[in-house]
């Protein structure tokens, strides 16, 4: 009996799987069909005309109700427990995650050998790389999961000795790999290579790092859901640019002060609000950041508006400015002259002063302000 | 005195504009305690549809009456948004339901980023004009020296429309059986259940009318300004989530006398202050609202609920 439930319960229906997707498609159209369905353009008259795209409208509603229509047939039980059975398998997963980088790397250097002119086959040679790749590193780090948890079970205290020291080793290499990261990137990529890997993917993904630490002190630990939280970000950027742009300051005497600015600011806004709750306080800083925000751009005798400021004083290292002058970073040390150098130093300083972040973070927690 | 009292009647408009959006705020807030930020948005989004159902019916229908016109597109821009925000509840807030205090609000603020932005890629990011329509105005106090007070045709098409949609929304609201179960949902939504109120349906319902108000404001603010882009959703949301709050949240009618007193401040402020700062403005009165009466003009004291 109960097994005949279960297979009546696990049997595709059909019928209602096309009615769902029928439903789908409508509210689809419905959703689309203004704004995708039609095209707002000027014309050479400077009138709003018209356009239309049905293509598209019909391609979209088509992929949105088959794929509602998929989900309706797929047999969702059996594909939950294969797929438990997959993941709980080291062994499996080691195959697929080799079978998918292996796919990845052929389709990589046949892109080489593939002519320009060929875009489709490029285009979808780039897909295969890039789905393969993501699949393959899914898979590597579910093998290493899984092999973990296979060989070394929690409940024994070997294991969880074991688990810990895999940890630590763990922690150390990323800490290893994130100090390794600009010089690898020198070397693989070469000077003028490496300033984009290292500004865009090192420096900027840092400091969204802080940030998000910043914010996770806020909202995660104190719960005070603050969406005004950017705005101590912008009034930390406009103490820096605007007290080196009037008082000549140092990045480092600025560094600190930016700082104790931001928090002064912190402490200002935090008197009133926080009395307020939940909701209530997201708005409220919200309309914070908000206002900080206009005055910023509408305060153009100071900050210079949607300009913003410009000509700010370089961080130097140490007081040796990194130019390419007599007294620059790159002659006193010997070296040629690159701006590479700048933007190595930036991204160690921003890597230390997020790592300091983390550990602040890490002893708050334990401070009796943490508990609270 | 010619200023003030133009400014006044300006202030009106506006503020009704403000009022229909507030409402919406204040009617989601009150069935499910969830501050709906991307409500602006779909202010936008149907200030969107009402200029694609206006070029329809003006560039290729050819319809030659405006007033007919109006009347088609306020339908067509109420059922879609409606549509739209039926199906945000649906997907992005109704899973959250039951899910800790701030995950539906946070939901929002995705969800009112994400419409900005699919407008910003589908529709382009320029601002869209239209000719302007109901030009003609009335005068009321001539002034020799050349500044007469006047009404135009179309402030008073804001006025009539905003004053039959609330009526008929109140009517809704305190005389049908479907308020009534609003109603209870607002005060104990299990309780409510229990009685045989389908939550879900009047949730749904809920959203469905804020955005029908919604719609009507998004045209009106395209007749009365014109001109419409994507990021014209945040700031006339946020300042009539502060009319909600000036009026008292989950107070229908605060909410539109708390519009009416926002669009009056602005452009008051604007007048005889400075137009770059009339944003700011309004955010000082949300923050100090907040804190200082934070139940609002017309709002019930605030019960903590654990």
């Amino acid at each position: 009996m109960a097994d005949e439930a279960q297979r009546s319960a696990s049997r595709v229906d059909i019928v209602r799987a096309l009615r769902e997707a029928g439903w789908t498609g409508l509210i689809t159209l419905g959703l689309l069909l203004p704004l995708i369905g039609f095209n707002t353009v000027q014309n050479i008259h400077n009138e709003l005309v018209l356009e239309t795209r049905w293509p598209l409208l019909v391609a979209l509603v088509a992929i949105v109700a088959s794929g509602r229509l998929l989900w309706g047939v797929l047999p969702h039980q059996r594909l939950k427990r294969g797929l438990a059975a997959y993941v709980g398998s080291p062994s499996k997963l080691a195959v697929t995650a080799a079978a998918c980088w292996l796919i990845a790397m052929l389709a990589r250097y046949t892109l080489d050998a593939v002519a320009e002119s060929h875009t489709t086959l490029r285009m979808s040679l780039m897909a295969v790389v890039i789905i393969g790749a993501c699949i393959g590193t899914v898979c590597t780090i579910g093998f290493v999961a899984a092999w973990t948890l296979a060989r070394y079970p929690a409940t024994t205290e070997p294991g969880r000795i074991r688990r810990h020291q895999i940890g630590v080793v763990l922690r150390a290499a990323a800490l290893g790999f994130l100090v390794a990261y600009p010089m690898v990137m020198l070397w693989l990529t070469g000077f003028q290579g490496a300033i984009k890997w290292i500004d865009n993917f090192g420096i900027q993904i840092l400091i969204y790092v802080m940030l998000g630490w910043g914010l996770n002190i806020v909202v995660g630990l104190a719960g005070l859901l603050d969406l005004g939280y950017v705005a101590f970000y912008a009034v930390g950027a406009y103490s820096y640019a605007l007290l080196a742009q009037a008082f000549g300051l140092s990045f480092w005497i600025l560094l600190p002060l930016a700082g104790i600015l931001a928090a002064f600011w912190g402490v200002l806004l935090g008197f009133p609000v926080l009395r307020l709750r939940g909701d209530y306080l997201a708005i409220v800083t919200l309309a914070f950041g908000e206002i900080i925000r206009l005055i910023l751009i509408n305060w153009v005798a100071v900050t210079n508006g949607y300009a913003g400021v410009s000509g700010i004083p370089r961080p130097t290292f140490f007081g040796i400015p990194f130019n390419a002058e007599e007294n620059g970073f790159a002659a006193v040390f010997g070296l040629e002259f690159s701006p590479i150098y700048r933007t190595v130093f930036l991204y160690y300083v921003i890597l230390a002063l997020a790592l300091l972040t983390a550990a602040v973070t890490v002893r708050l927690r334990r401070l009796p302000v943490g508990r609270a | 005195m010619e200023v003030f009292v133009q400014q006044l009647i300006n202030g009106i408009t506006l503020g009704s504009i403000y009022g229909l959006i507030a409402i919406g705020y204040t009617m989601v807030f009150g069935i499910i305690g969830m501050v709906n930020f991307a409500h602006g948005d779909v202010f936008m989004v149907s200030a969107f549809i009402a200029l694609i159902a206006l070029l329809i019916l003006t560039t290729w229908i050819g319809i030659g009456s405006l007033v007919l016109a109006l009347l088609i597109v306020l339908i067509v821009a109420m059922a879609l948004t409606s549509l739209v925000n039926w199906a945000i509840e649906r997907v992005a807030y109704r899973p959250l339901r039951g899910s800790f205090r701030l995950a539906p609000l946070i939901s929002a603020i995705g969800m009112s980023i994400f419409l900005s932005n699919f407008v910003q890629v589908a529709q382009g990011p320029r601002n869209k004009s239209i000719p302007p329509m109901f030009n003609e105005v009335i005068v009321l106090m001539a002034d020799p020296d050349g500044y007469d007070v006047a009404v135009s045709y179309k402030q008073i098409v804001v006025w009539v429309v905003t004053a039959l949609l609330l009526a008929g929304f109140w009517f809704v609201v305190s005389r049908t059986a479907l308020g009534r179960a609003q109603r209870a949902c607002e005060q104990d939504q299990r309780m409510a259940a229990l009685l045989g109120v389908d939550v879900d349906r009047t949730v749904s319902i809920t959203f469905v009318m804020a955005a029908a108000l919604a719609a009507v404001a998004g045209t009106m603010y395209l007749m009365y300004y014109g001109v419409v882009s994507f990021a014209d959703g945040f700031v006339p949301g946020v300042k009539a989530f502060t009319a909600a709050v000036l009026g008292g949240i989950g107070s229908l009618p605060g909410a539109v006398v708390g519009g009416l007193l926002i669009g009056l401040i602005e452009t008051l402020w604007s007048a005889y202050f400075s137009t770059d700062y009339k944003d700011v403005a309004a955010f000082s009165i949300l923050v100090i609202t907040m804190i200082f009466l934070p139940q609002g003009l017309l709002g019930r004291p605030d019960v903590e609920k654990v």
